[in-house]
């Protein structure tokens, strides 16, 4: 008996947890594609960004056009958990903030299409960028945010910089949004009578394992004793990239001063990896690659330079400076680039900044201190070249005020460091989407010429433009000579085309740089986890190579990779694109915060970076349709129909088994029986489902009912007396199909006695079988119809097996093979092992069929990748052929009518 | 173990072992002490140790009900102030949840 229920609740498991839950999965839900979250980061005070709650945030979708939606949603709307989905209109910060103080909204989707044309502006980041570091950071907290703020405030500004309860998805994947709008018109509309529908909800998942604030996850992350080591968070981190333009010399040399050409390579975004980042980051990224590179071809015969030109992009800017500060850090340590022959910050001697440049035929420089000579000669070369090309350079300084820029970093240290920040703003940001995914090609108006020739008034132009004018200002400033070459218009194109456009470019492929596949092929510039590389920066490391490379002639490849330089810091690097080896001063720093360096440091200090990027294990959004609460109601009702159900055909199945002994014949029974039972409702046709999402595909529908003819003719040949209790099991699958397990008691009930394959009542089988032809006949009930069966079929199958009599094993086993084989007749090909198909079910009752390599039970590990129809269909046949092998079976040992008094006695004990 | 079948003292002995089980930071074997002898404390007809077993009865139930209490009160306290505790809050705990 408790052997018994040991089988049932295995084989059930099993079934449950190898074959159905995937594909019910898939039936129920619809995945969103093309959705981006928000995920959470935390700096060393607070945490910012979303987060859903452990098993996702579901909520009912509504589609918020307007001011009444919001209204709607927040104050009589009737279910008690709502997703959002809105437009960039109504994606302000004040409604946000509503809709998250709201316990009923789950959770915001944010769906803008890629017209945007209605789009005028959008930055989600602070009004005043790296509020707290830089200059601000202590302990000189220096107030660089007034008296105005730098990105001008709207009504999007800040929604970075809080910390939301609730998931945030952003999509502009036309189906998708199609998909949303289209359900929530078919169910959720019309709003009056939600309750007493089923609804379509979205259920949001995007659980950030971090809370609170860096300190804290990382403390948790580090926790020796905890039994199950969990990674909170990551702290944020890649590399920066610098290049000399004279090699940095290996033995000690004089003490050497720099002009440092710097930019920063990264950028953000409120959505994980939609960072495009073309006016706060590539404008000025490629201006100083191709400054670096016009130098660089300028300087190649110089013999003695007066001074050496750094170019140094910094990596994490968006985030409190992270790799400018480690920078600085190792300046001050002694360790940058090398313990050899240091550069410290007093070895600086000029500053330049590149940042957020655009084509405005200006110019703006910004400095903290008023010009001192250094600077105002270097104005006066960078004017005169600039304007040969019509670009006027101008200034704007003021004291206090200073553009949120990687130049702080330094002038934390040395206030009165030398320094210039070009720009194209004065004293606000002229970026509309700054720290946004709109800071695309277009907000830079760039557009991509692909070797044609560049246009005078264009991005291209003006980056050649002024890249020639600084690279020969530079020029001049190393070593007292004019130059004349300049930067071509058509190699920025190309540039701009890879940092503005699609990373899988020319440029990259002329660069030797192979692009890894992104999930949306979209240009990401935010740093990240320090241990995932960034895209960008490891292409912007092989463009410094290929365009400050000295091409050295070697032999092989080999050769090239083993050559060492014993006077100077260079590496050689073998490039396949162009089948040369290129010597290189180029080189990487750690861009990770000095905080996570130093030991016992606290994080909440404010002196260096602190962020981190909280880990998550899944991002997903998924579709699917609720019931009603009211709905509920009547299940709730179904449960007693279903015990009394059971109950019924117990108590006719027993008073049958008496009546038969007084001598009544099937016939006066049945009559009888259909008296008792005349009002109930019988199910003629298959249930009609409504709410049904998916078809079954019809080729598996009929190759299913062939194959249930073939088996029902062998079938009924052999067993020429059917009752016709059937019927009341017709009814009540009706009612199993809602719950599978409801199964459970019926089978339970038949072979509560666990009688061996002798003393198996005929009529049982018979019942079973009617069971199985009217489940036949419902099929195409796809979901609900097929499912529980597929379990029960299974458990059904495991109980016969385990009862077969051991002599008979093997001859039954090759009876059995036989027949499974004549039944299914070349249905499925895909032979399996028997070895994972015993692993499949992990249960030694298989093994009963060894060697056995049928077609159709080998189909059952192939349920992971098919319908879930023809899978199920497979498990029915597969149990037909069970009871097709008992009815052999039986009928080889004398048949039902010769049951031994025992047997009868047993059976009807 | 069959209640029914032991002798009165033999009830009494059992009762005074779990009463000083209880002892040992164990409530729930004085939450048992307390049930189990409920039908002997309050139902049977008077008997000789019947006294005792009451005093214990009661002793072993309010010990229990104290446990109780005081349990309660922690986990109550515990899962409001563990995230305020910080790096003490962590330290108590031995399961993280994520994302609180």
């Amino acid at each position: 008996m408790a052997k018994l229920l040991a089988f049932i609740i295995c084989g059930f498991i099993a079934s449950c947890s190898c074959t159905s839950i995937k594909n019910v999965h898939d039936q129920m839900y619809i995945r969103l594609e093309a959705t981006t979250p928000c995920v959470l980061l935390l700096n060393g005070t607070q945490s910012f960004g979303c987060t859903s709650s452990r098993n996702g945030n579901v909520g009912v979708i509504h589609l918020v056009h307007n001011s009444t939606d919001l209204d709607w949603v927040l104050n009589s709307a009737p279910m008690d958990s709502y997703i959002v989905a809105l437009k960039l209109d109504m994606f302000s910060f004040k409604n946000l903030k509503k809709l998250n103080d709201s316990d009923r909204i789950n959770g915001v989707l944010l769906m803008q299409n890629v017209t945007r044309t209605d789009i005028s502006y959008f930055s989600p980041e602070d009004t005043c960028p790296n509020r707290y570091s830089g200059l601000a950071a202590p302990p000189k907290h220096r107030n660089t945010c007034e008296p105005q703020v730098w990105n001008p405030k709207t009504m999007y500004s800040r929604i970075s910089m809080y910390k939301w309860k609730m998931p945030i998805f952003f999509t502009d994947n036309a189906q998708t949004i199609e998909q949303v709008e289209t359900y929530f018109h078919q169910f959720n509309m019309p709003l009056e009578t939600q309750l007493e529908r089923s609804l379509c909800a979205l259920k949001m998942s995007a659980h950030m394992y971090a809370s609170v604030d860096s300190t804290t996850c990382i403390r948790r992350s580090n926790m020796a004793y905890n039994i199950n080591p969990v990674r909170y968070c990551d702290p944020l981190g890649d590399d920066n990239i610098w290049a000399p333009v004279i090699p940095f010399r290996r033995t000690s040399e004089p003490k050497q001063k720099y002009i440092v050409v710097a930019a920063r390579l990264d950028s953000t975004s409120l959505f994980f990896g939609l960072a495009p980042g073309a006016l706060s980051t590539a404008t000025s990224l490629v201006t100083l690659l191709s400054t670096a590179q016009l130098l660089f071809n300028l300087s190649s015969n110089v013999q003695k330079a007066k001074e050496n030109v750094l170019f140094i992009l910094f990596n994490g800017e968006a985030y409190d400076y992270i790799g400018s500060s480690r920078v600085v850090y190792d300046m001050n340590r002694g360790q940058f680039p090398f313990t050899e022959n240091p550069i410290g910050l007093d070895d600086i001697s000029l500053f330049i900044e590149l940042s957020q440049l655009r084509n405005d035929r200006s110019v703006i420089y910004h400095s903290l201190k008023s010009p001192d000579s250094k600077m105002s000669t270097f104005l006066k070369v960078l004017n005169r070249e600039a304007e040969k090309f019509g670009i006027k350079v101008s200034g704007d300084s003021s004291d206090s005020h200073f553009p949120p820029v990687s130049f702080q970093s330094f002038l934390a240290q040395r206030e009165n460091m030398s320094g210039l920040v070009f720009t194209s703003y004065g004293n606000q940001f002229t970026n509309r989407f700054y720290h946004s995914l709109y800071d695309d090609a277009v907000n830079v108006d760039y557009k991509y010429r692909n070797g044609s020739d560049i246009v005078a008034d264009s991005l291209q132009s003006f980056v050649a433009n002024f890249s020639t004018a600084l690279a020969h200002s530079l020029y001049k400033e190393m070593t007292d000579e004019e130059a004349d070459s300049t930067v071509d218009p058509k190699l920025v194109d190309e540039m701009l085309h890879c940092y503005i456009d699609s990373i899988s470019c020319k440029f990259a492929r002329e660069v030797d740089y192979v692009v890894e596949s992104t999930p949306y092929q979209k240009l990401d510039y935010y740093i990240g986890a320090n241990l995932v590389r960034q895209q960008i920066a490891m292409l912007t490391r092989h463009a410094f190579v290929h365009l400050l490379g000295r091409n050295v002639s070697v032999a092989s490849k080999d050769e090239c990779a083993s050559r060492a330089n014993s006077t100077h810091y260079t590496h050689s690097y073998w490039s396949d694109a162009s089948g040369q080896c290129l010597e290189t001063a180029t080189n990487v720093s750690d861009a990770v915060s000095p905080a996570f360096l130093i030991a016992n440091y606290d994080l909440a200090e404010g002196l260096y970076s602190s962020w981190t990027e909280s880990s998550w294990y899944n991002i997903d959004v998924q579709m699917f349709l609720q019931p009603s609460p009211r709905c509920c109601g009547v299940l709730l009702q179904k449960p007693e129909k279903k015990e009394s159900w059971f109950q019924t055909v117990r108590n006719e199945y027993e008073r049958w088994q008496i009546e038969e002994k007084q001598g009544k014949t099937w016939e006066q029974f049945r009559k009888e029986f259909e008296e008792r039972h005349s009002g109930e409702k019988e199910l003629e046709e298959r249930p009609t489902d409504g709410n049904k999402l998916q078809e079954c595909p019809t080729d598996a529908k009929e190759k299913g009912e062939d194959l249930f003819d073939k088996i029902r003719n062998q079938f009924e040949t052999r067993i020429p007396r059917l009752t016709k209790l059937f019927f009341l099991v017709r009814d009540g699958l009706a009612d199993l199909f809602t719950d599978f397990t409801d199964m459970v008691p019926l089978y339970y009930h038949l072979w509560r006695e666990n009688r061996t394959i002798q003393d198996f009542d005929l009529r049982e089988l018979e019942l079973l079988y009617e069971v199985y032809l009217q489940i036949k006949r419902m099929l195409p009930v796809c979901f609900f119809a097929i499912l529980p069966l597929g379990n029960i079929v299974l458990f059904t199958v495991t109980y016969l097996e385990i009862n077969l009599p051991e002599e008979d094993d093997s001859k039954l086993i090759s009876e059995f093979r036989d027949l499974l084989l004549s039944v299914q007749d070349g249905q499925v090909p895909n032979p399996i092992e028997l070895a994972s198909f015993k692993e499949l079910f992990a249960d030694d009752q298989i093994f009963a069929m060894e060697n056995v390599s049928s077609s159709h039970l080998d189909n059952l590990l192939t349920l992971h990748s098919q319908a879930g129809f023809l899978i199920k269909v497979n498990w029915l046949d597969e149990w037909a052929s069970y009871l097709h092998l008992v009815d052999r079976y039986v009928s080889r040992n004398g048949g039902p009518t010769a049951l031994t008094p025992e047997q009868l006695a047993k059976v009807n004990k | 173990m069959d209640k029914s079948r032991l002798s009165n003292a033999e009830k009494l002995k059992v009762c005074q072992l779990y009463y000083k089980l209880g002892f040992l930071a164990l409530p729930a074997i004085w939450a048992v002490n307390y049930f189990w002898f409920y039908e002997e404390a309050c139902i049977h007809p008077e008997f000789d140790e019947q006294k005792e077993i009451r005093r214990l009865r009661r002793r072993s139930g309010i010990g229990a009900a104290i446990w109780l209490i005081v349990i309660i009160m922690w986990v109550i306290i515990f899962q409001t102030s563990r995230i305020k505790w910080g790096a003490f809050g962590d330290d108590i705990s031995f399961i993280i949840p994520t994302g609180s």
